[in-house]
């Protein structure tokens, strides 16, 4: 296993990837539907009991899970949706939580993380 | 041998002796007054070329004030013992060798050395003097500045003192000893007081470093536990969907196909993804009410 994003810059720049191929369009749907966004916050407390329910995670620890979670759901089939058609009420739980790993990061940053 | 014979022998022996005798006291007197009149002409010259404040700048002259004497004055008494001791020389030469005259021949050819072995001091003293001044006002803004005036001044001081007591012929098997006792000691401030300084500075760079390897780890430990959180959550939500709960499988590639390496080792078998299921009841949508997974915690949603 690599030693993971050592400094906050570099897990910045892999949460940042995580924002543009997913939690963007995931965080957009669910500003549009109270429905999508019950499920995002399921899937924000889901992450947040995963890692330190204690505390807001902090950006390493969630390029952490996010790259855990991936690798490990890659490994067992699962592939990254095409989030441009995707009808969000329908996603999966992995990116559900892709989503809510760029929302936690989102706020943790108090902007968007593709903008750091 | 006659009464007569014997007179005679003895009043030529004073006869002899007289003389010598006479020569001998006039000699002393003549000298002891040209030794003070040298002493004297050699305290004015000396004070006339400003030798005393010559001396002055390297400090000889506070030495000397404790014995009530000034440098000048010094090298006058100097000059009028060595003028007593040529006249002594001299006086007693009329009696023909004799150990008196040895030992003062002695102290004589002594004298020169003596001479150049004071002025070497003085010269020494007033360099060291000169050297302090120089370094006090080149360095004098620095912390050190006094201090290194100050060893740079004992050291040429040394030097000179060495070099006199060379000179006046005070064995160089004390005076090399002693030399290399002084640089010895010197090395030794400076590798423990240069070198200790350090210790400090080094002390706190290795605390730096190794709180930066303590936070690496940390860093590296919390990775590994975040990694493993999120593995095990994707274990767990890919294992409740295959045990039953249905989401339907996106299998168009995503736009950033470089992100997962290992996408193109999903598994191809239809049963761990089914790509299309038919309704479970005819006319449910199963696509707009989806349910979640049940043993999926369900916390109170946020508040946004």
């Amino acid at each position: 296993m690599d030693r993971g994003p050592t400094s906050p810059d570099q897990a910045r720049q892999v949460l940042a990837r995580y924002a543009r191929v997913v939690g963007d369009a995931g965080r957009a749907a669910a500003a549009a539907d109270p429905g999508v966004l019950a499920i995002l916050d399921q899937a924000t407390a889901s992450v947040g009991d995963a890692l330190d329910p204690e505390r807001r995670p902090p950006l390493l620890e969630l390029a952490s899970y996010a790259d855990g979670l991936t690798d490990k759901a890659t490994a067992l089939g699962w592939n990254l949706p095409d989030v441009t058609t995707l009808d969000w009420r329908r996603a999966d739980q992995i990116t559900w939580r892709l989503v809510a790993v760029c929302d936690i990061a989102a706020a943790v940053l108090g902007r968007d993380v593709t903008a750091g | 041998m006659d009464l007569g014979e014997v007179l005679t022998d003895a009043l030529r022996s004073v006869a002899l002796f007289l003389p010598k005798a006479l020569a001998f006291v006039a000699i002393l007197l003549a000298g002891w007054l040209v030794a003070r009149g040298i002493r004297m002409l050699a305290d004015k010259g000396l004070e006339r070329v400003r030798f005393d404040q010559l001396a002055a700048r390297g400090g000889v002259t506070a030495a000397l004030a404790r014995g009530g004497v000034d440098p000048s004055d010094l090298v006058a008494r100097l000059a009028y013992y060595a003028v007593l001791l040529f006249t002594l020389q001299l006086a007693f030469g009329i009696w023909g060798p004799n150990p008196v005259s040895d030992l003062i021949n002695a102290v004589v050819s002594w004298l020169p050395k003596a001479f150049v072995a004071i002025v070497i001091v003085v010269v020494a003293a007033a360099i060291a003097s000169w050297v302090k001044d120089l370094v006090t006002g080149a360095l004098g803004g620095l912390s050190y500045g006094r201090f290194l005036a100050t060893t740079a001044s004992v050291f040429i001081i040394g030097l000179g003192v060495i070099a006199a007591l060379n000179q006046i012929g005070v064995a160089t098997t004390v005076t090399m000893p002693i030399l290399i006792a002084v640089l010895a000691t010197v090395a030794g401030i400076l590798i423990v007081g240069v070198g200790g300084g350090l210790v400090r500075p080094m002390q706190s760079r290795w605390d730096t470093w190794l709180d930066r390897a303590g936070e690496e780890s940390t860093r590296v430990a919390e990775h590994a536990r975040a990694y493993a959180a999120g593995q095990a959550d994707a274990t767990q939500v890919l294992a409740d969907r295959s045990a039953g709960t249905v989401y339907p499988a996106q299998r168009t590639a995503p736009e950033d196909a470089g992100l997962y390496v290992s996408q193109q080792a999903a598994p191809a078998e239809p049963d761990a993804y089914p790509q299309e299921r038919e309704p479970l009841v005819p006319g449910f949508d199963s696509d707009q009410t989806q349910p979640l997974p049940n043993d999926v915690p369900r916390p109170a949603p946020r508040r946004r």
